[in-house]
């Protein structure tokens, strides 16, 4: 592909170029692995947000009621990402299978669509009545981690987790979980705020450390974290 | 339109700002790593922060062995002609700037991913005042929004959800396969 042709490909917008997609073929490594990602995310914005809104409702639900918001994620990448995070929630616990209860509603991420670890959270939580929403990749495993949960968002991962073939190279390399699955996360907590304001509970957000005031502001909401819940 | 539409909205901004801005950028540092690994130096990867490290650990699948991870204790290894990549939310901490110059004292071509940021909005830790993205000899700029937040302050709560992570982890992506496919073509 010539640098005009990625001009023009970039002109048919993010639909346009899953639409595009024969071009593919003669495309750079980069050039396919962007499409990708354009594409699964115009996808699960087509397909998938009735189902974010209704997961955070039921997210909002249960911490308005006096429950705790939770996540849980094996690999630890996602639980970094959420917690104590400039523009994330303040009120949000890592869980697992033996401290998770009735009160709680979990966000469980994985990049894979079945593993023990994630069953064993998917049935204790279940099990203890709290609310579970999957990010994972749904339609990869039919009978994975997400037909445990109330609720599963798809990531849109295949082959492996690894979207970019080259010749010569026997493994694919590049995943496209990470990238989506932390779109799907912020896209979930942006529906979750939302969810809690309409309820008048506005949740209290970090403020990065890296802004002039943020010492003073975030020592407020922690307090105000810490004796409200959300 | 809903906050989950308005995130999104601003994340596909923010994606079309770095593809059509930095795209030039991005094929540079394609060239740089692909060209150090290739006479034998080494590309380092110094991925702190929230997402990043678990992203890129050398376990994650996909994820070829072109990049050695950077501690700032290791910054001492570096020799020149290697490169260094350096993948921060803003790259303003006094660790980050002080590895950064270790680096570049050493002999390091340093890319940063980074936003060039308004010292008057992000504070600068290092007394020089200086951040990571005005250290590198190339900068490909993550242009997240202020406050890496979508969706913008009201009067009751700060601006939330961030894209910085997702800009992140798709540079860095792009890079690996870039820097492969240049090292297959190579071979070929």
């Amino acid at each position: 592909m010539t640098r005009r042709d990625f001009a023009r490909w970039l002109s048919l917008g993010a639909v346009g170029l899953a639409a595009a997609a024969g071009e593919a073929d003669a495309a750079g490594a980069m050039e396919r692995f962007l499409e990708r990602i354009r594409g699964d995310l115009a996808r699960f914005r087509t397909e998938q947000l009735p189902l974010v809104e209704t997961a955070a409702n039921r997210l909002a639900e249960t911490v308005s009621g006096g429950g705790r918001l939770c996540i849980f994620d094996f690999r630890g990448a996602y639980a970094a990402e959420a917690l104590g995070r400039a523009g994330g929630l303040m009120a949000i616990s890592q869980v697992t299978p033996d401290t998770v209860t009735a009160q709680d509603a979990v966000v469980l991420i994985t990049d894979v669509a079945s593993d023990p670890r994630d069953a064993a959270m998917a049935r204790a939580a279940r099990s203890a009545g709290a609310y579970v929403v999957a990010i994972a990749p749904v339609r990869r495993g039919a009978d994975g981690t997400a037909a445990l949960c109330d609720h599963g968002i798809d990531d849109y991962v295949t082959d492996d987790d690894a979207a970019i073939r080259l010749p010569g190279l026997d493994t694919p390399i590049a995943p496209t979980s990470g990238i989506m699955n932390v779109a799907i996360l912020w896209t979930l907590a942006a529906a979750y705020v939302e969810a809690m304001e309409r309820r008048g509970r506005v949740p209290s957000i970090w403020v990065s450390i890296k802004c002039p005031d943020a010492k003073e502001r975030n020592d407020r909401s922690l307090a105000r974290a810490a004796r409200e819940g959300f | 339109m809903s906050y989950a539409g308005a995130f999104l909205d601003v994340l596909d901004a923010n994606l079309d700002a770095v593809v059509r801005g930095e795209r030039d950028a991005i094929d540079e540092a394609v060239g740089r790593i692909a060209r150090a690994l290739s006479s034998g130096h080494r590309a380092y990867a110094y991925l702190q922060g929230h997402f990043m490290p678990g992203e890129s650990a050398p376990d994650r699948t996909g994820n070829p062995p072109l990049f050695t991870l950077l501690t700032p204790e290791a910054a001492e290894d570096i020799e020149p002609g290697d490169v260094l990549l350096a993948s921060f939310q803003y790259g303003v901490l006094t660790e980050f700037v002080e590895t950064t110059m270790r680096a570049r004292q050493r002999g390091a071509f340093v890319i940063a991913v980074c936003p060039h940021s308004d010292p008057g909005q992000i504070v600068r830790s290092h007394p020089s005042g200086l951040s990571v993205p005005d250290l590198a000899d190339l900068t490909i700029d993550t242009h997240i929004p202020v406050g890496d937040a979508a969706l913008a302050q009201t009067p009751d709560r700060p601006g939330c959800c961030p894209t910085s992570a997702v800009v992140q982890a798709l540079v860095h992506w792009l890079l690996v396969v870039g820097v492969q496919e240049n090292r297959v073509s190579s071979v070929e």
